[in-house]
């Protein structure tokens, strides 16, 4: 955890001194991640349901 | 690992074509992030660098402040505190930003601090500095006019 903390010490401080193109690059990966997670775990129960099915 | 993308990589397969393009497109934003980061690290440490300035502010602390810390600290502090960089807002009005600070400081005694400011832009700030004292003012607050100068990085 202090590991994790230390990180996000590190790379926080810098973030705001990158150029605006790679600020936008890292929210816009931020908010492709966050979106793809939410898709991977709201279809993730019908993929699997229908495999399992599939495999009957 | 591995175990857990066994599990995962046929299930993708079914996903439907647009949910797979999210994944993939997730994946090729996050090797371009990462990629920029490490190219651009030292641009950024440079930039955060000569954007760093310091202040020092003397407070001679009373019994009564040594009496409230020690009702908030409970005990012998730690030694040798660390200071994070507080960052200024360029654009900000009217807001705080508080930075603890665990140190045991006899009655009538100085200790000295360094805590980093920084601005992501020149910028002129005028501050009122507050010591506390556990919950308490420990002395008359400071107003303080800050100009930061950040330099532009050398052309090319």
């Amino acid at each position: 955890m202090l590991a994790i903390i230390d990180l996000l010490e590190r790379v926080a401080p810098r973030l705001e001194f990158y150029p605006g193109w790679a600020q936008a690059l890292f929210t816009a990966t931020f908010v492709a991640f966050v979106l793809a997670v939410v898709v991977f775990a709201a279809l993730y129960p019908s993929r699997r349901g229908s495999g399992e099915a599939a495999e009957r | 690992m591995l175990d857990l993308l066994d599990r995962l990589l046929p299930n993708i397969g079914r996903y439907p074509l647009w949910a797979r393009a999210l994944f993939l497109s997730t994946i090729a934003l996050v090797l371009a992030s990462a990629g920029v980061y490490a190219a651009l690290y030292n641009d950024a440490s440079a930039r955060l660098e000569r954007s760093k300035v310091s202040l020092t502010i003397t407070s001679v602390l009373t019994e009564e402040d040594a009496r409230n810390a020690a009702e908030v600290t409970g005990g012998p502090a730690l030694e040798g505190p660390f200071f994070a960089t507080t960052r200024l807002q360029v654009d900000g009005a009217g807001y705080e930003r508080r930075i603890p600070i665990s140190q045991e400081v006899a009655p009538g005694k100085t200790d000295s601090f360094e805590i980093p400011l920084a601005a992501a832009a020149s910028s002129r700030h005028r501050l009122t500095v507050r010591v506390l004292a556990g919950a308490e003012p420990a002395g008359a607050p400071r107003e303080l006019e800050l100009d930061i100068l950040v330099p532009r990085p050398p052309a090319g």
